[in-house]
């Protein structure tokens, strides 16, 4: 009876956890008076609260065609949010992967007070670099690139940080032992380090495609030209009158999200649960 | 099962579930691809494409455009043969010709019978005259006689009772004589002035010409073929064949035009065909008989020497009222209006999505003069440099996404 109490509980509590997805995917599929109809309350700017309608008067697919068959700059958008992402999380594999097995597994002096600078930079907020990253790109002539977003995504210092944690639960025994089979530095991060920490980087990745994939900040500071916006941009500027758009275009960005997270998932909550782990 | 087996197969079946979903996000990035290029296409069918003008310095000619044809002020006929069947035509309308130039055949059998026709009627008209002269010539005679009978009566009487009768009868015979022999001089003389025998001894003359040229009619003077009445292969009809126009002499335009414009065209004006650059000067233009909503224009060309001139050729002539240079002028599709106001669509860079798109801007504009094909506009309201909409294969509105043609 308790285990039942408990299970509906959570139930009921998910399903309030779950409502803005409900609400965003019914949304998506209502008329445009409907859905108006449905925001009157923020439209008119009056004190009632917007209707949450779950289920649909009249369904209609009219805003997917709308956007899918008539709005090109949403594809726009699309594209370099999946180009800014893709490069970043490359460039990431490349950079960030070596240097969290370097972090983990080698010692150097001023390891650990780099280290600590590196996360003392994971925890400064954008707004604090913002300045001092805008006059550096703008000498270096990226602003209003997509590289300006793309070249310090490659540096980020928090999948370093995942990855660090990772590469550490790998037994040192294990690399000892390759070693005096005659297996040099490079071998063994190829051989053992990647194949090892594979979890922590497919969920390290993940981490950072969310990051990237959802980012507003840096493209807002650093881009000025609407047609390297990403998508994460193109959602506010969509004006409340073409709300069935603005509805229509999250549900595509939830479901590329949503299919990623499935695709990682098992990794996700591995390389996660290694954060925990003590070393 | 080992318990082994049962890891084993949850660890595929895990594989399967991630393997699905990474498909699922391939086919979706496809299909996103997909929709990328559709939505696009979409795009490029549904704005508008535009043609622009920049603002330009141009002259505003008001003019009265009129229809007409091209006539010479000198034309002669070539005479033709009514009935007669035209074997060839060797000009064409157009065509410049010497006197003595061949410019049709005629079936020869047709123009001798035509011809012994003629010869005919001129000798019935010959036959009629030698008949009248005879007649007279008899009565004369007679006339005569009856005289000198009369006169020997009278000698025999002399000295008789009778004398006085003689002589006065001798008398009446002698001042009636001339009356008596009149009606028969008179036919004579009426056939003699006859003068549809000069007319037919004028027509034999030519037939007998074209019979001794087998049939080929030539120009009886030089000029150019402003008309032709005949068909290869038909009858000829009228007695005209072609005509000739001596364009030495002059070329004139004949018009008509609307009397609410015509009013507007006075005696002197320069006017300018519509197509070549041949430029004529308004003689008159005055209402036409028959109906007073129409006036009649005649011009003359200036330049006469031109060669794309063709008599019988019709054309449109401008006859320009007014002429004014202005520093801003569009062509006249650019000018829109609203309210009676009027605007132009301006297109305007905007930073969007798709990159820099052009949007219409309407502005208001204010109107210095106009015609037909241009319109000037008052300065500092649009830049030189602005890009005016003048044609889009769509109709254009305010803030409208447009796209400008290659």
């Amino acid at each position: 009876m308790k285990k039942k109490i408990i299970t509906i509980g959570l139930l009921v509590l998910g399903l309030i956890f779950c409502m803005p997805m409900i609400f965003l995917v019914s949304s998506s599929l209502m008329g445009k008076s409907e859905l108006l109809e449905s925001l009157s309350a923020i439209l008119s700017n009056s004190d009632e609260y917007v209707k949450l309608i779950f289920m649909p008067k009249y369904p209609t697919f009219r805003s997917y065609v709308k956007l899918l068959f008539d709005s090109p700059e949403f594809f726009v958008t699309y594209w370099n949010s999946i180009k800014i992402v893709v490069f970043v999380l490359l460039g990431q594999l490349i950079v960030g992967v070596p240097a969290a097995w370097g972090f983990a597994k080698y010692n150097f002096r001023f390891k650990k007070f780099l280290f600590t600078l590196y996360i003392v930079v994971m925890l400064m907020p954008f707004q604090v670099t913002m300045l001092s990253s805008y006059l550096l790109l703008d000498k270096m002539n990226l602003i209003n690139t997509h590289l300006s977003i793309i070249l310090p995504g490659i540096f980020s210092t928090f999948s370093i940080f995942i990855l660090y944690r990772s590469f550490r639960v790998i037994p040192n025994e294990i690399i000892e032992a390759a070693r005096v089979d005659g297996s040099g530095d490079f071998n063994i991060f190829i051989k053992i380090g990647l194949p090892l920490g594979k979890n922590g980087i497919i969920s390290a990745m993940l981490l950072q495609f969310f990051e990237y994939w959802n980012l507003m900040e840096q493209p807002l500071t650093y881009l000025s030209d609407k047609g390297l916006w990403p998508l994460s941009l193109y959602l506010p500027n969509i004006s409340l009158s073409y709300a069935d758009i603005s509805f229509v275009a999250s549900a595509i960005v939830l479901a590329t999200s949503i299919f990623i997270f499935l695709a990682g998932e098992k990794y996700l909550e591995e390389g996660i649960s290694t954060l925990a782990e003590k070393e | 099962m080992k318990i082994s087996d049962i890891l084993n197969f949850q660890f595929k079946k895990q594989k399967r579930i991630e393997s699905k979903y990474i498909k699922i996000l391939v086919y979706f990035l496809i299909t996103m691809f997909l929709l990328t290029f559709i939505s696009r296409l979409s795009k490029s069918l549904t704005v508008p494409i535009v043609q622009t003008a920049k603002l330009e310095a141009a002259e505003i000619k008001n003019v009265v455009s009129i229809t007409g044809i091209l006539e010479g002020n000198e034309n002669t006929a070539v005479n033709s043969i009514e009935g007669c069947k035209v074997n060839d035509i060797y000009v064409s309308v157009g065509s410049k010709v010497n006197a003595g130039d061949i410019l049709y055949q005629m079936n020869l059998d047709n123009v001798k019978e035509k011809a012994s026709e003629i010869q005919k009627q001129i000798d019935g008209k010959n036959k009629a005259l030698e008949r009248a002269y005879e007649d007279f010539n008899h009565a004369k005679k007679s006339e005569d006689q009856k005289i000198s009978d009369a006169r020997n009566a009278m000698i025999k009487a002399e000295g008789t009772l009778e004398y006085e009768t003689f002589k006065s009868a001798y008398e009446e015979l002698l001042n009636n004589k001339d009356y008596n022999i009149i009606s028969y001089k008179r036919v004579i003389e009426d056939l003699q002035n006859d003068s549809s025998l000069q007319n037919l001894n004028n027509t034999i003359s030519n037939y007998n010409k074209i019979i001794e040229s087998e049939g080929n009619v030539t120009a009886p003077c030089s000029g150019v073929v402003s008309d032709i009445l005949i068909s290869k292969d038909t009858i000829s009809e009228g007695p005209s064949a072609m005509i000739i126009t001596d364009i030495s002499k002059g070329i004139r335009f004949e018009g008509k035009v609307p009397a609410l414009d015509g009013e507007k065209i006075k005696n002197g004006m320069e006017a300018k065909a519509s197509s070549g650059d041949t430029k004529f000067t308004v003689k008159s233009c005055s209402l036409d008989t028959k109906d007073s909503n129409i006036m009649n224009v005649t011009a003359t060309i200036k330049d006469d020497k031109n060669t794309d001139i063709k008599i019988g050729q019709n054309v449109t002539i401008d006859v320009i009222l007014s002429a004014e240079k202005y520093n801003g002028c569009i062509p006249i599709e650019g000018l829109r209006s609203e309210s009676k106001k009027y605007f132009v669509l301006v297109l305007k860079e905007e930073n969007s999505f798709l990159g820099t798109i052009f949007k219409a801007e309407r502005v208001y504009v204010e109107i210095i003069d106009k015609n037909s094909n241009i319109v000037a506009i008052k300065d500092n309201v649009i830049n030189i440099d602005d890009e005016i909409i003048i044609k889009s294969n769509k109709n254009v509105f305010k803030d409208d996404e447009v796209r400008k043609d290659d």
